[in-house]
């Protein structure tokens, strides 16, 4: 009889964790079907780069990339 | 009382996508949410058509048919909106549009995709009428302002005609017979279950 | 600048002119009339190549073009198909649902009426007990058991729900009970996936069909007779329920999976195939379920005790399953080792 019990509560653990970890790793639409040149991450970079100066200095502007 | 229509001339359509713009601005939409897009058919070749495609809003609508916990009204200008407090995110009702109207904002790994989004013909939702509620969830609620969809006020070419539908396929078939060529109202054979006799 | 101007609106003018002059079609509007000015010198109409959706529902299943959107699915302009998923769904399936699983508890009855519980008569209770399942295996059962209820109910919910329990719940209410519905759905699939497996691995080999079993199910397991054919560890009406839960369970698991990473393996017509598929067989194991929890409980004194405690009384062995009690008794002639109470009791 307790190993009904068990069972029950193995059954509603696998439940549970199975969904934190599933819906941990679910994404909103934007992230998991991007574009090449939509900027996916947090406000501040920016898709040009760090260097705004357009001064062309080396290892400056043009190496900033869209972020892929 | 009007029964809203959206009809696409997809002999107008320039594939310009202002009416998507215009949506998703007015909208708010959040991104990888499409309530409208244009389509090309025929890319490229002789005979390329575009059509802009979102909620047709149909007589007997099957996404209001299937969902499991019948969030969908019908107003009574025939436009079909549901309740995003009432959504469980099931994605029955992408299943069953013709159209792939109902946009979800999460991919659905683990199949919780979130609350439904769709084009609601700028009419809103349950929410009181133009409130702050009611556009954050739903967008700006045009038709209870007079005005009709912004998408097809937007389009460049007119192609999108929106509003009651004896007016818009009064204004197709007058186009039809001037410029002597149609490929026909596309969708509403589908939506509408009748087809604009020329 | 100017002049060309000039050529412009001229030639504007006499197109106008020419336009105005020719009579306007008024029939269907794919011919066009010669001389309206269409602007093609070789007098080809590329709009009159255009397709129609009629055309193009005649050579294609769905209609698809191209977008700039990433979602591949927004290039889908209309799938007709999602009409025969609305009729399955809101038709076909509520009908086989109710049939089958109504169907089967109304037989159940009506069996219960008819036989009443098969009792222990005509077997000798000894007092000595054998273990028929060991803890795991019973711990696997209890877990796919109570997966699959929860499964089962839950899943009936998606279907009969806005039937049954709207009313009686109001729209907030009901809306709550199916989104933790759908949650528990989602996740209790993975420990019934855990338990199938688990359980087609450690019995397949007492499932494989064996020469009694034509025998058993003709005489109908002895049910109405009173008579108790042979038959080994499982008779054959468990093996049906064996293979009915492992292929059904299979089949649901599969389609299931596939609707939990919607998109990934299929598109729109394959996950339409995939709710067909698990409904239906959702709905015919949830009625072959039922009949199994009548026969371990109420249907059968002494069966309950096969899962419940692992111990079954050796007379009720002896009658119910006599070719697997007398193997057992010879591997414990044969000296593989003895359960916990030796000497009263043989283990497995």
């Amino acid at each position: 009889m307790m190993v009904i019990g068990i069972a029950a509560i193995a059954a509603v653990l696998v439940a549970i964790v199975t969904g934190f970890v599933f819906r941990a790793e679910q994404r909103p639409v934007y992230e998991a079907q991007p574009m090449p040149s939509v900027r996916v991450g947090d406000p501040g970079h920016n898709l040009v780069g760090p260097d705004w100066s357009g001064l062309g200095r080396p290892g400056g502007s043009e190496g900033g990339a869209a972020q892929e | 009382m009007a029964r809203m229509k959206f009809l696409c001339d997809a002999d107008r359509c320039i594939e310009c996508n202002a009416c998507v713009t215009a949506c998703k601005n007015e909208h708010e939409v959040p991104w990888g949410i499409n309530r409208r897009r244009v389509i090309t058919l025929n890319d490229g070749r002789p005979g390329e058509r575009s059509v802009s495609m979102a909620c047709m809003h149909c007589t007997d609508a099957p996404c209001a048919a299937v969902c499991p916990v019948d969030c969908f009204y019908t107003t009574a200008d025939a436009v079909v909106l549901h309740s995003k407090e009432l959504c469980i995110g099931c994605g029955y009702c992408f299943y069953a549009c013709p159209f792939g109207a109902p946009q979800y904002p999460n991919v659905g790994n683990f199949g919780s995709r979130g609350k439904m989004d769709k084009c609601t013909y700028c009419a809103g939702g349950p929410a009181p009428d133009n409130s702050e509620a009611e556009f954050a969830a739903y967008g700006r609620n045009r038709l209870a302002e007079g005005k009709l969809p912004l998408c097809a006020e937007m389009c460049s070419t007119k192609s999108l005609l929106a509003g009651d539908g004896e007016i818009i396929a009064q204004i197709y078939r007058t186009r039809v017979l001037q410029r002597g060529y149609g490929t026909s109202a596309w969708g509403w054979q589908t939506a509408y279950r009748e087809t604009i006799a020329i | 600048m100017g002049r060309i101007g000039a050529f412009l609106r001229l030639g504007l003018t006499l197109c106008a002119l020419v336009l105005i002059a020719t009579p306007a079609p008024a029939q269907h509007g794919r011919d066009v009339p010669p001389g309206a000015a269409t602007g093609a010198p070789s007098g080809a109409n590329p709009t009159a190549q255009a397709v129609t959706e009629e055309q193009l529902f005649r050579e294609m299943r769905k209609l698809e073009g191209r977008v700039t959107i990433p979602d591949s699915k927004a290039a889908i302009l209309q799938q007709p198909q999602g009409r025969d998923y609305r009729a399955f769904h809101e038709g076909v399936l509520p009908w086989i649902g109710g049939i089958v699983v109504l169907g089967m508890l109304v037989a159940l009855i009506a069996f219960y009426l008819y036989r009443g519980r098969i009792t222990l008569e005509g077997v000798e209770e000894t007092g000595v007990k054998i273990t028929r399942f060991n803890a795991f295996e019973r711990f696997t059962h209890w877990m796919t058991a109570v997966s699959f209820i929860v499964l089962a109910l839950t899943g009936l919910n998606y279907v009969f729900g806005k039937r049954l329990l709207f009313p009686l719940l109001g729209p907030d209410a009901f809306a709550s009970w199916s989104q933790w519905a759908k949650y528990a759905h989602n996740a209790f699939a993975w420990p019934f996936m855990i338990g199938l497996a688990l359980m087609i691995v450690m019995w397949i080999k007492d499932n494989l069909p064996q020469r009694g079993d034509g025998t058993w199910l003709r005489q109908f397991g002895g049910f109405m007779s009173g008579r108790h054919p042979p038959a080994g560890r499982f008779n054959a009406g468990q093996k049906l329920i064996f293979w009915a839960v492992a292929l059904g369970g299979l089949a649901l698991a599969a389609s299931g999976l596939v609707m939990l990473f919607p998109f990934t393996t299929f598109d729109i017509n394959g996950m339409q195939i995939a709710q067909y598929v698990h409904g239906i067989a959702g709905m015919l194991l949830t009625a072959v379920i039922i009949a199994h929890i009548y026969i371990g409980t109420l249907g059968m004194e002494g069966a309950y005790n096969a899962m419940g405690t692992g111990e079954v009384d050796l007379g009720w062995a002896k009658t119910h399953h006599s070719l697997w009690v007398s193997s057992q008794q010879r591997r414990a002639e044969r000296g593989t080792p003895l359960g916990r109470r030796a000497g009263a009791q043989m283990g497995r």
